[in-house]
């Protein structure tokens, strides 16, 4: 070993001690290394309930809205109410002229009397050959009835002859005069008899008597005229009615209990059946809304709706759906029956049918993050895990998932900053 | 040369008239050197931002991204293009190479982004391109009161903006914190639906309202009078009653307030506070190229006028005020400057005489006078780097000055006469002053090809210290010796004597005996040296750029969620943590948007509800924490354990961007999916080596969306167009402003929307058909799907972007970590489809040293040319640059002693001292070589030169590392560990070039005459 290649292993060897020594002072400087902690907001698994519901919003209306308007033609000489007014039902609203409905009841009212008084002689005369006819019939019967009982006493008579013969032939004999005398009798008494019988079968079988006959013609034309008088009178009076009937129409009263929601007429306008004068909402109410197709299936007449605004909510029931939809917004429209006063008209309402209840986890839709498949974090060891999950459906806010199990911790918030094995921390677990 | 000295020295009178005129000259020029805080290192730049509402991102990147990226690809000298696609907006960012003209560039850029908007979606708006991302605020000013509402705020911040505006020198004044006003007519969806009005229906309507319809005249006497006839709306209450829908069934007409609540709202999607109160910021600017103090100075004194009539409870407070700083800062470094020139003269005087000191002390001022002249005439800025390359240069230039003085004195000794003294001195010193001049000029030269930010930051160095050794060299040539004939004296032998028994002299002298003796065991022990330090070395840490050392940090805040009040929630929690520190002096802050520029590189965080930004002074005077990041961590650990949905980064002033991670691979391409394959591969093989841990990508993982799926079928049987449904959601959820309000000739903007607030109310919205005029329900048409979108797509240079990022354990580091990836990868298959680019540590060190390296390696070849020149002959350069490698000895063990991190600019340094070293191996082995020539023999040529030149080698050597020393003490980030630098190489290759040029020379002699 020559001297040159000693001093260079010298040199090396003290350099190096001297190396080692200074070399570890530099360590320190080397920022220390701490692992990353996130913190991070979490939630704990559970199954939860959420009510599906079908919400929408729905117009207050009334239930039939009256367009009132006069039956007549006429000049409109008073309108009684102005819009807004609450009107019963025949509350007067307004009315036409009446001149000539007045002249025209007064003049079926004369008519009415006149014809009244026909009928009431027509009637007199038909009563007084009804009498003379009845008495004709008696008549007739009593000459029946004379000759009945003469054929009856004839009868008697020649049954009283035959017996004092028979009585006298069988205690006296045949030939004996008081029986010869008796059979004559009998024989006198027989066609006495028979006279009064064939009298009284003749009077039978001749029927009515000319005077009845008479009387009953004499009555038939009385009570034609009493009909024809009738009829007359009937006419008159619903000549009457007519007239009162248009007197009455000159007044125009309200059919529905309610609010006038328009007055259209004016006073001196002429007035048509055609031409509504006042306009009523009945305060009877109903909320319609429209339900596209979509939705359709899930709602029936009869189903339990809420309906609410701010300060009311009342629970109903479907009343009708439309079977066709609206041209314009292509909906159903569906309504809903509501009781007086319960909401403004013309007002919006929310409506909620209630669906069913879908169970599962319910997770808000920030907290489920996506790398080609849907993931979320959860917390076990104070490390975040990446946990695949599937997505079965969603709400306004929150998703179902599956893939969880209960008591599992979810992170909420922070998890942009979390990678698989991150450290985390959990702040708060509302 | 000769002959210049020759006239001058006749017309010395002249001479004195220009010396005096160069100092008038100087001093004016001093005075009117633009000043400003900081080199300006910003790239042109530009910002490309397209809003595109309700797209997603995927349809951004497609239909807006992604044809301005292919438009804009045709643009030259483009550095980087970065894209961000975002739900709803566009966000490209064009940065041009730091050669690109700006002009042109920018004008370039507009017209293609212009030319393209043809192209894009319709309902896209039109392209905004904010090009003024170099300018940096010169102040900053908060108005802030516990008392006084926001709206007076923003009046006095309007006077005072006012009378600022009329300070010459202000270019530019911003009011940010001012409440914008808007009539927000929320229409409400079930409303709509009751009354089957589209809110389609109230935009048209209202943008009808709009039109301003001339009346016409009347003619009046033959004079035509006009009539006009406002049209607009005058009151919220005209809006209210604008009749929407004619009457229907029972229903009268349909107002807008049947559907909509119509209310002036201040549109706050941004907020400032100061220390806790609402404030409102006025950012000022000043005009290029000037002296920003005394803009400054007239601010402030027109500020405290204003201020004056201000009530007492406002307060006007300064957030940044840069003149301050630079007036500071510039001052700071003229007194470094001072001091260097007072130590240096200090040094003159007492290894020269007080006579020759102050004739080689006239140089300093002068050369620095000239220099200013051309900073003047070259508008350079005086900020800390130029004051730095002139303290630098201060070491240098007075070299010159030494060595003639030296070399006149000398002749003088030897019994010339002055102008033969002189004149000879002239002769001698002219070839190698310039040589060594040449040399370090070169040197310095190659700062003007130091690539990137670090390039532009250093690019006024080489201009000052080429000026400076310029003017130097005609000084010392032409000034000098006129006043050495007035002033230079012969010296006494005795004297002589006693120079050359300085303790300097011997220890040198044992150092060559020693040498001389051993030749191998010195050169062997000169580079173990050079090898133990190197060690050492790589036992720093890096950080190429340091944090600036003002007492500022700031706090960048990115919310996960995009609405304004959680990004708030987590603001107002910071401040709360901040509230707790005494250290912490005051707070400014904004919510909703960053705050106006604040610092060179501070990145200017864009208006969205996700973002906000807190700047925070500190004095750490009695503090338990030491410095701004020690307060950093601590903050930065509180946050990180609290704070939870929102990325809350501590982050100090730097001059450069900070590298992502220690291991940072960027995989581009087109697919992906690929990407993500790419990068799961990445992270896999990252994980199976040792020493990596927080393994992650920047990719952002997709978050769900609402998908709106629109029956075709159903649409075509319901009269709806595509356009129908899609417009009218998109005025629902982002709004629409069809119009105005006029009130008092202020024009107050209308905005439609709807009450949107959950997906029921987006599927009763109506829709009207503008075909048929009927009107549906979405729910009618369309169904809503959950999807996931990512939030942001980012791209380079057109591709889609990834970027895995490891950190690395202690125990390990990121240059293996780095390699043995590369390794791993080569092998894998997987990522044929994929661009990997490595942006690590590890690149970052290859990039800068093989930058430094290769401009080393020239200017080494070139001072190698010029050394062949001059002593035509190829072996004694190689000789010469010997002392290179040796000065890097001292530069490593100054930053291991020092404890500085590896910096850029320390780097810089030791290639500077390229330049300087060799110069002392010049004036070695010139002299060697003269006395060969002169027969002496190879020992006593050696221990001549080293008679010859040991003085003035350490004097200059010793001038160059005091005149440091304050830069050194001055503490700056970026200054003074290139002072550091200087320092310790400079000192140590002046040891080791005195003893190991001479031995080298030596061995290769006496190997010659082996030979012979």
């Amino acid at each position: 070993m020559n001297k040159l290649t000693k001093n260079i292993l010298i040199i090396i060897a003290l350099t190096s001690v001297g190396f080692l020594l200074i070399a570890p002072l530099f360590d320190q400087d080397e920022s220390e290394f701490v692992e990353r902690v996130v913190a991070v907001e979490t939630l704990s698994v559970s199954e939860s309930a959420f009510e599906e519901s079908y919400r929408s919003v729905a117009f207050i209306s009334p239930l039939q809205v009256t367009q009132a308007a006069f039956q007549n033609i006429g000049t409109i000489t008073q309108i009684n109410v102005k819009e807004g007014d609450r009107v019963r039902v025949n509350q007067v609203l307004a009315r036409i002229d009446d001149e000539q409905s007045r002249l025209q009841l007064q003049n079926s009212k004369e008519a009415l009397s006149n014809a009244q008084f026909n009928l009431q002689t027509a009637q007199s005369n038909e009563q007084a050959q009804k009498q003379l006819y009845d008495e004709a019939i008696a008549n007739d019967e009593e000459a029946i009835n004379t000759l009945f009982e003469n054929q009856n006493q004839a009868k008697i008579d020649r049954d009283i002859a035959l017996e004092t013969y028979e009585a006298n032939r069988d205690e006296l004999g045949e030939q004996d005069s008081e029986t010869q005398s008796s059979l004559i009798t009998y024989n006198q008494a027989e066609l006495s008899y028979q006279v009064a019988l064939t009298q009284y079968n003749t009077a039978l079988d001749s029927g009515e008597s000319n005077e009845v006959v008479l009387a009953r013609s004499r009555y038939n034309a009385a009570q034609s005229n009493t009909n024809a008088n009738t009829t007359q009178v009937n006419i008159a009076r619903n000549n009457v009615t007519q007239a009162e009937n248009n007197l009455e129409n000159t007044v125009l009263r309200a059919t529905v209990s309610g609010t006038v929601v328009r007055v259209v007429g004016n006073v001196n306008e002429l007035a048509t059946p055609l031409a509504p004068v006042v306009v009523i909402a009945s305060d009877e109410l109903k909320a319609i809304f429209g339900v596209p197709f979509q939705w359709l299936p899930t709602i029936f007449v009869d189903q339990s709706i809420s309906i609410f605004n701010s300060t009311n909510q009342i629970d109903a029931t479907v009343s009708s759906i439309s079977p066709l939809p609206d041209q314009a917004s292509r909906t159903y429209e569906v309504s809903v029956n509501l009781p007086s006063g319960s909401f403004a008209i013309g007002s919006s309402v929310s409506i909620d049918i209630a669906l069913d209840d879908i169970v599962g986890v319910w997770l808000p839709i920030s907290s489920i993050l996506n790398d080609g498949q849907p993931y979320v974090y959860v917390v076990e060891d104070n490390r975040a895990l990446k946990r695949r999950v599937t997505l079965l459906g969603f709400n306004n806010s929150d998703v179902r998932v599956e893939g969880l199990t209960a008591n599992e911790t979810v992170v909420i918030n922070g998890m942009k900053s979390l990678r698989s094995g991150t450290s985390v921390k959990v702040v708060s677990q509302p | 040369m000769k002959h210049i000295v020759k006239w001058a020295l006749r017309r010395h009178l002249i001479i004195y008239i220009f010396t005096l005129l160069i100092a008038i000259m100087g001093v004016f020029a001093y005075f009117e050197i633009p000043k400003q805080e900081n080199p300006n290192t910003n790239l042109p730049a530009a910002l490309i931002t397209t809003v595109y509402p309700g797209a997603t991102s995927v349809q951004v990147e497609s239909l807006v991204t992604d044809p301005l990226e292919k438009a804009l690809a045709s643009l030259e000298k483009v550095d980087v293009m970065n894209s961000y696609s975002y739900n709803s907006a566009s966000v490209i960012v064009v940065i041009f190479d730091i050669d690109a003209d700006p002009e042109t560039s920018i004008s370039k850029l507009k017209d293609i982004v212009s030319k393209t908007q043809s192209s894009l979606p319709s309902l896209a708006y039109e392209s905004t391109i904010d090009d003024d991302l170099i300018s940096i605020p010169s102040f900053i000013l908060s108005f802030s009161s516990a008392t006084l509402e926001p709206g007076e705020l923003v009046s006095y911040a309007q006077s005072a903006s006012t009378q600022l505006s009329r300070v010459s020198g202000v270019s530019r004044l911003i009011i940010d914190g001012e409440d914008t006003f808007e009539v927000l007519v929320n229409v409400n969806v079930d409303a709509l639906n009751v009354y089957q009005v589209s809110i389609e229906t109230i935009v048209q309507l209202m943008q009808a309202q709009n039109l301003t319809i001339p009346s016409g005249s009347i003619v009046i006497d033959g004079q035509s009078i006009n009539v006009q006839t406002p049209s607009s709306f005058e009151s919220v209450k005209d809006i209210e009653n604008m009749i929407i829908k004619g009457s229907s069934s029972s229903v009268g007409f349909v107002r807008l307030s049947d559907v909509a609540t119509v209310n002036v709202i201040t549109t706050s999607s941004a907020g400032f506070t100061r220390n806790g109160e609402t404030t409102v910021l006025l950012t000022g600017y000043f005009n290029q190229n000037v002296n920003a103090v005394n803009i400054g100075n007239r601010v402030s004194q027109e500020l405290s006028r204003i201020t004056q009539s201000f009530p007492s409870s406002l307060r006007v407070e300064e957030v940044v005020f840069s003149p301050k700083d630079i007036d500071k800062s510039i001052n700071n470094f003229i007194g470094s400057l001072l001091q260097s020139i007072a130590l240096i003269i200090f040094i003159v005087m007492i290894f020269v005489k007080l006579r020759n000191a102050l004739v080689i002390s006239l140089l300093l001022p002068l050369s620095i006078l000239v220099t200013f002249i051309v900073m003047n005439a070259l508008r350079i800025e005086f900020h800390f780097i130029s004051i730095a390359a002139l303290i630098i240069s201060l070491g240098i230039l007075v070299d010159n000055g030494i060595v003639i003085a030296e070399a006149i004195q000398f002749r003088l000794n030897e019994d010339y006469a002055k102008h033969d003294a002189i004149m000879m001195g002239v002769k001698d010193t002219a070839v190698p002053m310039l040589t060594s001049t040449l040399t370090t000029m070169v040197t310095f030269g190659m700062f003007f090809f130091v690539p990137g930010v670090i390039g532009k930051t250093v690019a006024t160095i080489p201009t000052i210290v080429i000026s400076t050794l310029t003017a130097s060299y005609l000084v010392a040539m032409i000034i000098v010796p006129i006043f050495a004939n007035l002033l230079f004296k012969k010296e006494s032998a005795q004297k002589i004597e006693k120079s050359n028994k300085s303790t300097a002299y011997r220890f040198f002298r044992g150092l060559l005996n020693f040498g001389l003796k051993k030749p191998k065991t010195l050169i062997a022990l000169a580079f173990s040296t050079l090898i133990i330090s190197g060690l050492l070395f790589t036992q720093l840490n890096i950080s190429f750029f340091p944090y600036s050392n003002k007492p500022t940090f700031h706090i960048d805040i990115e919310s996960q969620q995009s609405n304004l009040s959680t990004t708030k929630a987590t603001h107002d929690q910071v401040i709360n943590i901040l509230s707790e520190y005494v250290e912490i002096v005051d707070v400014t802050s904004a919510y909703g948007r960053g705050l106006p520029k604040f610092f060179i590189t501070a990145p200017v965080m864009s208006v969205n509800e996700s973002n906000a930004q807190i700047l925070v002074n500190v004095d750490l005077k009695d503090s338990r924490f030491s410095s701004n990041e020690d307060l950093g961590r601590e903050l930065q650990s509180r946050f990180n354990d609290v704070i939870v949905g929102a990325d809350v980064q501590v982050r100090y002033l730097e001059y450069a961007l900070p590298v992502e991670a220690k291991v940072a691979i960027a995989l581009k391409g087109d697919d992906l999916d690929a990407l993500l394959l790419a990068s799961s591969i990445v992270q896999d093989e990252l994980k199976m080596i040792q020493g990596t841990t927080n393994i992650r990508d920047t990719h952002v993982s997709s978050e769900p969306q609402y998908v709106v799926n629109i029956d075709p079928d159903y649409l075509s049987t319901s009269g709806l167009l595509k356009f129908d449904v899609v417009k009218t959601i998109n005025t629902a959820l982002m709004g629409t402003k069809p119009t105005q309000l006029t009130i008092d000739n202020r024009q107050i903007p209308i905005n439609i929307q709807a009450d949107i607030q959950s997906m029921d109310d987006l599927l009763n919205l109506t829709i009207r058909s503008s075909a048929t005029n009927s009107i549906l329900q979405l729910r009618q048409v369309a169904s809503l799907n959950i999807d996931f979108v990512n939030p942001s797509i980012f791209r380079q240079n057109g591709l889609r972007t990834i970027t895995v990022l490891s950190d690395v354990l202690p125990s390990s580091d990121a240059t293996s970590v780095e390699l043995e990836l590369r390794e791993r990868l080569a092998l894998n298959q997987d990522l044929q489809d994929v661009e990997i680019v490595y942006r690590g540590e590890l690149s970052n060190i290859t990039d800068l040293i093989s930058n430094l390296g290769l401009s080393s390696l020239a200017v080494i070849a070139l001072i190698y040319l010029i050394l062949v020149f001059q002593f035509n002959n190829l072996k004694q350069p190689l000789i010469i640059l010997a002392s290179i490698p040796l000065s890097l000895s001292g530069v490593f063990l100054g930053l291991v002693l020092f404890r500085v991190d590896i910096q850029a600019m320390a780097l810089l340094g030791a290639v500077s001292l390229i330049g300087i070293v060799v110069n002392n191996g010049i004036l070695l082995v010139e002299v060697i070589n003269t006395q060969l020539q002169a027969g002496s023999s190879i020992e006593e040529a050696i221990y001549q030169a080293l008679n010859e030149r040991y003085r003035p080698i350490t004097l200059t050597t010793l001038t160059t590392i005091i005149g440091v020393i304050p830069l050194i003490l001055s503490n700056d980030p970026l200054t003074s560990p290139m002072a550091l630098v200087l320092f310790f190489g400079l000192a140590m290759s002046t040891i080791l070039t005195m003893v190991v040029i001479p031995t080298l020379v030596f061995m290769t002699h006496s190997k010659k005459n082996v030979v012979i």
